[in-house]
């Protein structure tokens, strides 16, 4: 009975084992492939820790993509903050002032949540075209608002219905009105609100990529295009790429690491139901 | 006099959620309404962006018909049923086995949660990079662990195996994905269960399939719908790995539309392919659209 239990803590710790490295594998190859010297990097030794620490890689990489990130970040912190500011306010009315065709209208929004992206890709090129907006940031800021939209009205509305109705209805027999429910009341609890729709915005709109790389010209290019470009390139030694990867995966990380639990505990505040 | 203006601000005040509605509506509006339509528009046109001088025509369900005769399409459809068979099988099989063996041995473990977590939350195409890497046939470290192992290196990414690479590459990425779902459906079944199952007697397999496996129906009716909508819209990791080749082994269907609209500038046709996409793609989401309203009920 005794050896029995063993052998199933042994498989099961046998299994996680085999997880752990298949998982962490690529992470560890990307840090020491980066850190390493470029005439370094072969075959038999890939697996090695560098000899000596090639902090270049970092600089010379950052040098190459520093105007991507800024391209990111003005990207994603403007897409982020206008979705999920309107979304707020599109789950106010959602929740808390539902009329006439209401439900018509956020079951619309809903529906734009499983368009895939390369769906609508052509004629949103050709819209921005006509807009104008086309090749630059705006034109795809404006789009990562609308696409988000559904999404961050979704989490607000299911978030607001948290809210007790009858703490509206005492408010509005105050002499309070559509507005200032809004901002005293409403608004203040919305804090945790705010945390998950923008984090979850911050890492879809990070990453993307099909929209960014067909969309935006080349000196408007975020970071997943600048660094697929420089991958691309046949010249360059691994160690470039590498370290770009690490900058271009460590915001996303980073806020999850600080962040994560209260994403999690919104997202299962805004799961419970009415 | 004072009676219309007081009539106007209540219709204001009536009103007063346009402002907060009218924003989204009006954004939405010119950039999800009016390119659909006009997408719509175009898949019944022939225009071609790189061949100004071929003027705009009207070609009515042409595009669409054409459908029957572009081999490419055929083999960019395969490529995609292989991707989502692949992928699914998997990520449900394998998900589903980690989360047992998780719940078995670990109540909250966060730096396991976490690292099991990792892949998610990097960016696809640092995926796609860090893979091209490791897969790499001269110095990559996958042929350097087959060849330790006494195997012959592979060319991982060429003709033969790439789809399979692909498809394992995609389950590092997205495995964490149903490992959460299916460990969150593990821990809302009661423990009861369990111990009315061991009192009758059942063994780990039997209590495996009469209690285990039909709890998760609605978790794995989830992870089935969102992997098959996924295998649809697959993109970066495939571009980054492979760019849809070596010739058009890994070109899935996203990659296609992609090319065809902004390699070939063939805009009509390539938007009859995306409607194409959206249909596939709702037949798929449909039901699970309409079981989630029951869900809800």
């Amino acid at each position: 009975m005794k050896s029995k239990v063993n052998i199933k803590t042994v498989s099961y710790y046998a299994t996680l084992g085999i997880l752990v490295i298949f998982f962490l594998m690529p992470a560890y190859m990307a840090v020491v492939t980066a850190l390493k010297q470029p005439g370094d990097i072969t075959l038999p030794t890939s697996w090695d820790l560098p000899a000596t620490l090639n902090w270049a890689s970092f600089s010379e990489a950052f040098a190459m993509l520093r105007p991507n990130l800024v391209n990111s970040f003005i990207l994603t912190i403007c897409a982020t903050a206008g979705s999920t500011i309107l979304g707020s306010l599109n789950g106010y009315v959602f929740s808390k002032w539902k009329f006439k065709g209401s439900e018509i209208i956020f079951t619309l929004f809903l529906f734009g949540m499983f368009i895939p992206y390369q769906v609508i890709l052509i004629p949103l090129f050709q819209t921005l075209r006509a807009m104008n907006l086309y090749g630059g940031l705006p034109g795809l800021i404006l789009a990562h608002i609308v696409y988000g939209l559904p999404i961050t009205s979704l989490i607000f509305r299911n978030f607001y219905a948290q809210i007790p109705d009858s703490l509206i209805e005492s408010a509005r027999l105050d002499g309070a009105g559509f507005f200032s429910v809004y901002l005293k009341l409403v608004f203040p609890l919305s804090i945790p609100g705010f945390v998950v729709t923008s984090l979850w915005q911050f890492t879809q709109i990070w990453n993307e990529f099909l929209w960014a790389i067909t969309l935006t010209r080349h000196s408007e290019n975020p970071i997943t295009v600048g660094l697929a470009n420089l991958a691309g390139g046949q010249a360059v030694s691994w160690n470039l790429p590498m370290a770009g990867s690490i900058m271009a995966a460590l915001p996303v990380l980073c806020i999850y690491i600080f962040l994560g639990r209260y994403f999690i505990r919104g997202l299962l505040a805004g799961s419970v139901k009415e | 006099m004072a009676d219309t203006i007081s009539q106007i601000r209540a219709a204001f005040h009536r009103k007063s959620y346009l402002f907060f509605l009218g924003p989204s509506l009006i954004i939405m509006g010119s950039l999800t309404l009016y390119p659909m339509v006009y997408g719509i528009k175009l898949s019944l046109t022939r225009y071609n962006l790189v061949r100004p001088w071929i003027p705009k025509t009207f070609v009515g369900l042409k595009n669409f018909t054409d459908f029957f005769s572009d081999e490419y399409l055929v083999k960019s459809l395969w490529v995609t049923f292989k991707f989502a068979m692949g992928t699914v099988a998997l990520q449900v099989f394998i998900g589903l086995l980690v989360a047992l063996v998780l719940h078995q041995i670990l109540k909250k473990t966060s730096l396991l949660r976490f690292m099991v977590l990792l892949p998610m939350l990097i960016v696809p195409v640092v995926t796609g990079i860090i893979w091209r890497l490791i897969l790499n046939d001269t110095y990559g470290v996958l042929n350097w662990i087959i060849q330790w192992l006494g195997i012959a290196p592979q060319l991982w990414l060429g003709p033969d195996l790439a789809l399979i690479t692909v498809i394992i590459v995609e389950t590092w990425a997205w495995l964490p994905f149903s490992i959460l779902l299916f460990s969150l459906g593990l821990s809302s079944i009661p423990e009861q269960y369990y111990e009315a199952a061991a009192i009758d007697g059942a063994g780990p397999w039997r209590t495996f399939f009469t209690i285990t496996l039909p709890n998760l129906r609605w978790t794995l009716f989830i992870v089935l719908v969102f992997k098959f909508s996924d295998a649809l819209k697959a993109f970066d990791t495939i571009y980054t790995l492979t760019g849809g080749g070596p010739g058009i082994a890994t070109r899935a269907l996203a990659l296609y539309v992609q090319n065809r609209g902004f390699t070939d500038f063939e805009i009509g046709y390539a938007m009859a392919l995306s409607i194409l996409v959206l249909t596939i793609s709702f037949i798929i989401i449909g039901p699970f659209i309409s079981r989630l309203d029951k869900q809800y009920e």
